[in-house]
């Protein structure tokens, strides 16, 4: 499991990462509603929406991975 | 200065006229609707099969590659014919003139004539969470490895990701250099390992927009990019030159119907409509507040369609712009807002109502377009990033 | 299709723009706001030398036979200096000899007018200003083979200098057949005229021009008694194109001097024009330039095609009207306090450009002749095609 630095929430890294389905030509689709994620500094952080990241890109260092 | 077509260039609109008459149908507009597939479902993929058989997708482009190495402006000609049922169709914002400029002999070979076929189409991946308006800030990386590359990292608003069979990317490729010059882009296939795709709704998805409607799509993307590796075949133009291949791509993209065309159908569709309804016996047409209102709108979407003229004569020439494409790409978002939100006053409480709702004014088109007019102005370049060139390239500003 | 100037007409501007930014400085712009004629004769004379007084008349009447635009280009070189010469209101009379007057009318005055011997202008304005049939009053009435005229013409330029004014006068009270107005050619300084000058924002020579029993002769009659209108309407048509050559000329000018300024004023210890709020207006104040120069002479290039073009005359000017208007706004904010200073010559293109907004029909004039023209009539419109004309 992963957090939210933003909301604290428990994110479930691989449901967020499952393929649901694929795209037409070939790429791995996954659910929207189980989070999303963001790389930085070298590997990948979660979040539970684009609210929280979008907070979290805007000031990285206010919050402690 | 000429200001009209050729004859024939008249005959050969009233070809496409005819062509557009005999097979866009209501069950292609309504499964473009539907967004089936990206709206390029099986029927649109048949439309654009015909319209290439034809020799009218990019006209523009090299015989060798399957163009005409004809006329840009008749390339227009058949982009704005189908930009007006809302199909794209044609070859402008394909993302071709880069390939063609900086392309390989075999890069050209493979994308070319499949994207004029519509079997190539290709996503674009520039803009990223934290690079948007400066994208030269974009951080997604892509490392050498023997002949490889390796990509780790994302991308935004990839709105095509989810049809595409590949995506056109900008990735770092020199970390030390300045932000600039360590760019490189790769064209790949949506199918390399490691790409995965989340869907992102629009404010247009709920209900769906009706055909048309300005940035009416229900669905983009973000792509997410873990370790997908590709050989340095991919690579678009000399390493590291990827900022200056996308912004010639960009400005030569950018130029043609689509643009022009997305921000000045409103005005015929208000006109067209207050000529011919009315409201419980009020007609709209009639209040000299409209009547100034559309006048001055009206006039204002000529300005559209003559910078669209202005930068097309410029590509004819082959010349180079100074600020007119900018000047467009802030002309025609910002008159298409105006164009909007004053239909709204114009249509008062009918204009709220959505694409279903009993008593909505043309499928609620110009309540969707409320949502997505401004959306012009802010992809491929804000109206304030297009004031800032203007300023700069076009006046000789100083930086601030 | 190619809405750049061609090279032939590049080099007409370009040699335009070299005589008249030597010749016309902004002093002498400013001696003729006090002087009696309000134009130099000598320069005058030049520019008949050069072709330019005939450059779109017939060449049988020693004109050059150009496209208007041509006309147009030197026009706005002519605003880009504010050349103080009356080539607009010559120039708009003689068109009008040269397409509607007759072959005695054009061997009198166009071969004059070519050679720089003969200034024109042409009064349609009364006291009512909107430029509609009904608002013409002046009364011709017939006398013998002639008519006697009575009544009150305003706004009328060039007037002191002008032998012969085209006057719109009224003949007939409007009927099914016509509008019950003729057009006259009349001496403005002959007997029973008389001239009040008025003191004007641009400081130019316009006048009131009062008939008191004006006697005129038959062959002063330009077409059809009753049935002048349609020949007003194209000469104003004309006018307003050929107005708005001028005001994008200087207004571009005055456009240019703001970008200077803003490169080399220091504030805050830098330029100006390096703030951003400064940079998007000046890009804004170029976008409006050009917007109102693509209008004006796609306008003009359609009455050379001979195509319908008085929704397009009426689009650049209400665009002209409200967006020259702005850049010279902008461009004395971006100036500051210095812009305000009479010794400064700023508002020597602000007073002008601010002016001609305000002649040969204003803003909602002109939209509602656009309205009028997009819905009053049945049929759908499409942006770039021809609007539905009534059966």
């Amino acid at each position: 499991m992963a957090k939210d630095v933003v909301c604290g929430k428990e994110i479930n890294e691989d449901q967020a990462r499952a393929e649901t389905s694929q795209t037409m030509h070939g790429a791995s689709e996954v659910d929207p509603t189980q989070g999303t994620r963001i790389f930085h500094n070298g590997s990948w952080m979660y979040f539970c929406g684009l609210d929280c990241r979008t907070k979290f890109l805007a000031s990285p260092d206010s919050f402690s991975s | 200065m000429d200001f009209g077509y050729t004859a024939e260039q008249e005959t050969f609109r009233q070809d496409v006229r005819a062509f557009i008459a005999e097979n866009v149908n209501q069950s292609l507009l309504d499964e473009m609707e539907s967004g089936e597939e990206g709206g390029r479902g099986p029927e649109y993929r048949a439309l654009v099969k015909k319209v290439a058989d034809l020799g009218w997708i990019g006209i523009s482009w090299p015989k060798e590659y399957g163009g005409q190495s004809g006329s840009r402006l008749d390339q227009y000609i058949v982009e704005e014919e189908f930009m007006r049922l809302g199909i794209g169709v044609g070859g402008a914002g394909s993302g071709a003139p880069a390939i063609l400029a900086a392309g390989t002999e075999e890069q050209k070979e493979q994308f070319i004539p499949g994207m004029i076929r519509g079997e190539v189409i290709f996503a674009l991946g520039f803009t990223e969470p934290q690079a948007g308006a400066d994208l030269a800030g974009l951080q997604c990386r892509a490392v050498r490895d023997g002949d490889d590359f390796v990509i780790n990292g994302q991308k935004m608003y990839t709105s095509a990701a989810h049809y595409a069979t590949h995506i056109y990317m900008m990735c770092r490729t020199d970390p030390d250099a300045p932000r600039h010059r360590g760019i490189s882009i790769f064209l790949i296939p949506m199918d390399t390992p490691g790409i995965t795709v989340r869907p992102l709704w629009t404010i247009q998805s709920d209900p769906p927009a009706p055909p048309g409607t300005t940035y009416g799509m229900a669905r983009t993307n973000e792509t997410f990019f873990e370790n997908v590796r590709v050989p340095a075949s991919c690579m678009l133009g000399e390493e590291n030159t990827g900022w200056y291949v996308g912004a010639m791509g960009l400005n030569l993209d950018r130029v043609g119907a689509s643009r022009y065309l997305i921000s000045v159908r409103r005005d015929e569709d208000i006109v067209n409509w207050v000529k011919e309804n009315d409201f419980g016996g009020h007609s709209p047409a009639e209040d000299p507040a409209v009547r100034d209102k559309l006048a001055e709108l009206w006039t204002e979407a000529q300005v559209c369609r003559l910078m669209t003229m202005r930068s097309m004569s410029l590509v004819e020439r082959g010349g180079t712009f100074t600020y007119e494409g900018s000047a467009e790409k802030v002309w025609a978002p910002e008159h298409g807002v105006h164009t909007t939100e004053a239909i709204s006053q114009m249509l008062g409480p009918y204009a709220q109502l959505l694409n279903g709702s009993e008593e909505a004014v043309e499928d609620g088109l110009f309540a969707h377009n409320l949502m997505g007019s401004f959306q012009s102005g802010i992809n491929h370049g804000s109206v304030q990033i297009m004031r800032d060139q203007m300023a700069r390239r076009g006046l000789g500003m100083p930086r601030g | 299709m190619d809405i750049l100037p061609s090279e032939e007409e590049q080099m007409l501007k370009n040699g335009a723009r070299e005589f008249l930014e030597a010749e016309i400085s902004t002093a002498m712009v400013r001696e003729m706001e006090l002087d009696g004629l309000g134009y130099p004769p000598a320069l005058w004379k030049q520019m008949a030398d050069l072709g330019w007084l005939g450059l779109a008349l017939p060449e049988a009447y020693g004109g050059q036979e150009l496209p208007l635009t041509y006309l147009g280009l030197v026009l706005e070189e002519v605003g880009r200096v504010m050349a103080p010469v009356p080539l607009h209101s010559t120039s708009v009379a003689a068109l009008t000899i040269a397409s509607d007057g007759t072959e005695q009318q054009k061997q009198d005055m166009l071969p004059a007018v070519c050679s720089g011997d003969m200034i024109l202008t042409w009064a349609v304005y009364e006291r009512d200003p909107r430029l509609i049939p009904e608002a013409m009053k002046l009364q011709a009435t017939a006398d013998g083979d002639g008519w006697v005229l009575n009544g009150t013409k305003m706004f009328v330029d060039n007037s002191v200098v002008a032998q012969r004014c085209l006057v719109a006068t009224r003949t007939s009270p409007k009927s099914d057949a016509n509008e019950g107005i003729s057009l006259f050619i009349v001496d403005p300084n002959g007997t029973g005229v008389s001239q009040t000058a008025l003191v004007t924002l641009a400081k130019d020579k316009q006048s009131r021009l009062d008939f008191k029993d004006a006697r005129i002769e038959r062959a002063a009659l330009i077409g059809e008694v009753d049935q002048g209108w349609p020949i007003v309407e194209r000469m104003l048509d004309r006018a307003t194109a050929l107005l708005c050559c001028q005001m994008v000329g200087a207004t571009r000018k005055d456009a240019e001097m703001a970008i200077e300024y803003a490169k080399n004023r220091v504030a805050f210890g830098r330029p100006i024009g390096s703030f951003q709020s400064v940079q998007h207006l000046l890009a804004d104040m170029i976008l409006h330039v050009d917007g109102g120069m693509m209008l004006t002479y796609e306008a003009l290039w359609k009455m050379d095609q001979g195509l319908p073009a008085s929704v397009e005359v009426s689009q650049a000017k209400s665009f002209c009207n409200e967006k020259c208007e702005s850049v010279v706004r902008h461009s004395q904010v971006v100036h500051g306090g210095i812009g305000f200073m009479m010794e400064f010559d700023l508002h020597l293109w602000f007073r002008r450009v601010t002016a001609w907004t305000m002649r040969l029909g204003t803003t909602y004039d002109h939209r509602a002749r656009i309205a009028a023209a997009l819905l009053d009539v049945p049929g759908k419109v499409r942006l770039g095609m021809p609007l539905p004309t009534a059966v």
